[in-house]
């Protein structure tokens, strides 16, 4: 995927506000999303990485802007988005099974009223395998490491046969170890498919992405490879948590955001 | 024991508590695994309003039951979902409103309201058989729902955001969901009144939660658990003498308890 190689746009984002009660979270924010990108956008809580990922998913509509996703609206272009969801929602007493969980993929293939058929169970399974938890199949969801489970959502979001995959926070609940292995994994998934990822925790992400970016309300992101000085700068816009533990929080004057908008 | 069965009110109300359990144990497993225990008991208490109606107007007080939760249990579901801030306190709003409807309705209607106690404590020993065919109804009609569903309740129950990204509609499952909580309530407060419906609902789930990490399973084991409790309960009144609807709370509770203490040792 060197620069310059002509790929499809799945994702288009294009002067998007959105927000909640008026209040704005994503202020004029415009990406583009090429075939077999895998990017990771840093930013600190609150700075709009789940907003955007709700506006993609078309869960929030948006108050201003354009938003395409494999060049149709999100309502339809969401289907080819495979979606792993932050890990707090989860209820560890929920009883159903790893293979029911990864079914949920199937859902979006199968209307109201139709059964699942013999076609999902193989695709559940292939997911399964590909994820390396097809043994885990009959074991309830609440039984396994948080590293498992994020293996099984990632198997639930390749159930979909995504063209694209959103990952809010995939490492948020999982150990150091198993982070390692979920990074592995996406990398081979990417071979094939779309990444975008979220995460407040820049060190892990700069290290297994091909390009970041930086969402702090706005978007700085033109496509660079690695952390360079130059991101680093635009980082250092994002207040807080953004830069690994251990670096003093520098907190920078909110508008000083637009003079580097370019 | 057996003789006890050759009064027929004996044996309507063995049928009756067979049949809830049947509903109880399905919606009960939804009720606590949604975590809605609450808005469920708002739907009881707001069916009472129909039962005020049923009196006033001389109709079986049970329709007017099904019509006044089938409304509260849209009316809550709506605000559930739509409001985020102090849904509860709303909730909470609509179950005495539908309560305090309830006893006016009863004061406004004429004649002797012999068996109004009945609705708030349960009376399965006086169960009509035209109650049982309406109970045998209802319990057909979630048995049908829960099956054309399965797939879209059971995502909306543990994912809504995931379920409403596939495209599942979210909102009319979980309205669905409601309604057939709001047919369960009317079910169980003829066999323990609609102030311990809650009990009904959600032990047996509870209890079966503890042992099966299966949606399905955890259905057919609190299933078995309330037609137990019932029956059990149903006996222990009759030979000593008691309110049949809190003895089946109480043989409930005191083996909720007991499976608290008995998964608290392995």
């Amino acid at each position: 995927m060197e620069n310059g190689e002509w790929r499809q746009e799945v994702i288009s984002v294009r002067h998007l506000w959105a927000g909640y009660n008026g209040e704005p979270v994503l202020e004029d924010v415009t990406l583009s999303v090429k075939e077999l990108d895998f990017i990771g956008l840093i930013g600190p809580n609150g700075g709009g990485k789940t907003t955007l990922l709700k506006v993609l998913l078309g869960l929030l509509p948006p108050s201003q802007g354009e938003v395409r996703v494999c060049g149709r609206r999100v309502e339809e272009g969401r289907r080819c988005i495979g979606y792993l969801p932050q890990a707090v929602e989860f209820d560890r007493d929920f009883p159903i099974s790893v293979r029911d969980v990864v079914r949920m993929g199937r859902l979006g293939r199968r209307r109201l009223l139709q059964r699942y058929t013999a076609e999902d169970d193989r695709i559940v399974a292939q997911a399964l395998s590909s994820v390396g938890m097809l043994d885990m199949r009959d074991r309830p969801i609440g039984a396994l490491s948080g590293g498992q489970r994020q293996r099984v959502y990632v198997a639930r979001a390749l159930a979909t046969e995504p063209h694209i995959l959103l990952l809010d926070e995939p490492m948020a609940s999982v150990d150091p170890q198993a982070s390692a292995g979920i990074y592995e994994l996406l990398r081979q998934l990417n071979e094939r498919i779309t990444i975008l990822m979220v995460s407040h925790d820049m060190s892990a992400i700069s290290s297994n992405v091909k390009t970041v970016g930086c969402l702090n309300h706005r978007l700085f992101y033109h496509g660079e490879k690695q952390v360079t000085p130059d991101m680093l700068a635009l980082a250092y816009q994002c207040p807080i948590d953004l830069i690994a533990h251990g670096v003093p929080h520098r907190v920078f004057p909110e508008h000083a955001n637009e003079e580097v908008r370019g | 024991m057996i003789e006890a069965l050759q009064f027929g009110f004996m044996r309507s109300a063995l049928l009756a508590g067979l049949l809830v359990s049947v509903a109880c144990g399905i919606i009960g497993t939804f009720v606590v695994v949604k975590r809605i225990v609450f808005i469920s008991g708002g739907i009881a208490h707001a069916a009472y309003g129909g039962i005020g109606l049923g009196y006033f107007l001389k109709l079986n007080p049970v329709l007017g039951a099904v019509a006044f939760s089938l409304a509260a249990a849209l009316g809550m579901g709506a605000v559930q979902r739509k409001t985020r801030q102090r849904a509860d306190t709303i909730i909470g709003v609509m179950w005495a409103i539908g309560m305090a409807v309830g006893i006016l309705f009863v004061d406004l209607a004429p004649g002797y309201k012999a068996d109004l106690m009945s609705y708030l404590f349960g009376s399965i020993l006086a169960v009509p058989s035209s109650d049982l065919l309406i109970i045998l109804a209802l319990d057909l009609t979630i048995v049908a729902l829960v099956v054309l569903f399965y797939k879209e309740l059971l995502a909306v129950s543990f994912d809504e955001t995931f379920a409403a990204v596939q495209n599942v509609p979210v909102d009319a499952i979980y309205l669905i969901l409601m309604c057939m909580i709001g047919l369960t309530v009317v079910m169980l407060m003829r066999v323990v009144g609609l102030i311990l419906v809650i009990a009904l609902l959600t032990i047996p789930a509870a209890i079966s939660s503890q042992f099966v990490k299966d949606m399905e399973k955890m259905m057919a084991l609190a299933s078995i658990l309330g037609a137990l409790f019932t029956t059990t309960g149903l006996w222990l009144s009759y030979f000593l003498n008691l309110t049949s609807g809190a003895t089946i709370i109480l043989v409930s509770g005191a083996a909720y308890l007991l499976s608290l203490a008995l998964k608290s040792l392995t």
